[in-house]
């Protein structure tokens, strides 16, 4: 549209105005910014954090490894050991440089006994202390995960609940 | 203070007159910088700075000690004493006009005639710093920049004093501080609401006093998405951060000189005494309030207009602003004039026509 002089100058005034009001009205809305270690962040119903693992359910079968697209996860079993009640599992070792947090480890697994946590929030004081972990020894923030009784399960939108079938 | 001979008694409080404006300045400037912050953090759904002190409060004392801690580095190929000389003059333009305005009753460093003049050329000197600043950086952003700043302020310093001169056309005088006690009494006695020649004239300065400030739309010599950052593109740590303080005061020093101009200055908008120590206070308060919402308005405005392109910038200034001016100065001083003629000096409507006449 073409606009003479004083049209142009009315035009720059009326659109400033209204520039104006909606920035107005912008300041007056809720910032969407979460003060994320002091308050919860969102985490989606399908939230992949860091793997939750039963060893004590583990029937060692390698599936979750055959799974694995990028040959993250490494099992030992006990050989010598091997009883009646199926294998002995001694080291469930998953190397998070590598996964891709597909979840592709979680189906196949005919005992269901791991999952995806909610475990994002990993730190540590030397470089390579939380890559490779080792589910089947010591305590460490995938326990926590697993055992921290999860306040929010439940609610929607925040997934603290360790599994989903 | 017997004995003491008197250049040295006045050399104090020269330098503690200096000293209270300069930390006034630099304490008000830095919690202009919050504001900033925070207003365009909130106008764009954000939160901003909220950490070093109360909502961050104190956040321009850390950024000053982040810059201060920087390397002072110097490009090999910059014109070494105007590259160092350059922040001197930028903060020195800004911050020498504070000495002429009225922030009370009697409270100004120095109550000259021409203040409003003194204000204006001394800002004036800004220019001529961002212009030594950008030639000796011998950087092409710089230079750009320089360029741009020159293009710039030869078109928008003409609104600039058109529409200052409707308030003297209207005042009668270039004294700031007689400017401001004409406007005492009621809110319709400020010079903003005094016909609507001067009522355009503020809109006019306001906006060449954006242009003046290189703020936003206006901030084509900066202009960080094209110039890197524009004439201080070369300039890193202290010297940025007297540029990054000058730029601000410059904000504060329109705002308190639209204030004195437009808005009464200290006048609290009804009758009332300002000449007693604690109304002089509560004057300069009120001054200091308005002066808070106008800083908040050019705020406002940055995070709300995209810049102009400069031939845009320079078609509002020389096409929209300047004919506009013009027209303002003509028309107030026939409304002056008609003022003279049709009413008595004494009477309410004469005042308010003629102003301080």
């Amino acid at each position: 549209m073409r606009r003479g002089y004083f049209g142009k100058i009315w035009h720059g005034v009326t659109t400033t105005a209204r520039g104006l009001w909606l920035t107005a009205r912008h300041f007056f809305t809720r910032p969407t910014t979460i003060q994320y270690p002091e308050e919860e962040t969102y985490l989606s119903p399908y939230e992949r954090g860091l793997h939750e693992f039963e060893p004590e359910v583990c029937i060692v079968c390698y599936l979750c490894a055959k799974a694995c697209p990028v040959d993250c996860i490494l099992i030992e079993e006990d050989k010598a050991r091997k009883s009646k009640a199926g294998k002995v599992l001694t080291k469930y070792e998953i190397d998070y440089s590598k996964c891709l947090f597909c979840e592709l480890c979680v189906d196949p697994c005919p005992v269901d006994c791991i999952h995806m946590g909610v475990q994002h929030d990993l730190s540590a004081l030397e470089r390579g202390a939380h890559v490779k972990i080792d589910f089947t020894s010591g305590e460490g923030p995938w326990r926590t995960a697993l055992t921290s009784a999860h306040p929010d399960a439940g609610v929607q939108g925040r997934n603290y609940g360790g599994s989903r079938s | 203070l017997e004995g003491v001979p008197a250049v040295l008694v006045y050399a104090l409080a020269i330098v503690l007159v200096a000293a209270g404006i300069l930390t006034f300045v630099a304490v008000v400037a830095g919690e202009t910088v919050w504001l900033e912050r925070r207003v365009s953090g909130r106008i764009q759904a954000r939160i901003g700075p909220n950490r070093v002190g109360w909502q961050g409060l104190l956040q321009f004392l850390a950024d000053g000690l982040k810059l201060l801690s920087k390397e002072d580095s110097l490009p090999a190929t910059a014109d070494r004493p105007i590259f160092l000389l350059a922040p001197v003059v930028v903060f020195m333009g800004a911050f020498a006009a504070f000495a002429v305005i009225p922030f009370g009753q009697g409270l100004v460093a120095a109550d000259m005639d021409v203040g409003l003049f003194v204000v204006l050329s001394l800002s004036s000197i800004e220019v001529v710093g961002v212009i030594m600043a950008g030639w000796a950086s011998n950087s092409k952003w710089a230079v750009l920049g320089a360029m741009r700043e020159v293009a710039q302020m030869i078109s928008y310093e003409m609104p600039l004093g058109l529409s200052a001169l409707v308030i003297v056309v209207l005042a009668g005088t270039l004294n700031l501080s007689q400017i401001v006690e004409q406007q005492q009494g009621g809110i319709w006695n400020w010079y903003l609401f005094r016909g609507p020649f001067a009522f355009a004239a503020f809109f006019i300065f306001f906006t060449a006093a954006l242009a003046a400030l290189k703020r936003a739309p206006f901030d084509i010599p900066e202009a960080e998405s094209e110039l890197v950052a524009g004439f201080h593109t070369e300039y890193t740590g202290f010297r940025f951060a007297v540029f990054f303080l000058a730029e601000y005061a410059a904000m504060i020093l329109f705002s308190l000189l639209i204030s004195a101009l437009f808005l009464g200055g200290w006048s609290p908008g009804f009758s009332i005494d300002m000449g007693g120590p604690v109304t002089r206070w509560i004057g300069f308060g009120l001054l200091f309030a308005k002066t808070c919402f106008l800083l908040a308005v050019m705020i406002w405005i940055r995070w709300t207009l995209p810049r102009f392109r400069i031939d845009k910038a320079m078609y509002l200034c020389y096409k929209v602003l300047l004919p506009l001016s013009v027209a303002c100065l003509l028309g107030v001083g026939v409304q002056v004039l008609l003022g003279h003629a049709l009413f008595d000096a004494s009477s309410g409507v004469g005042r308010w026509l003629m102003g301080g006449r």
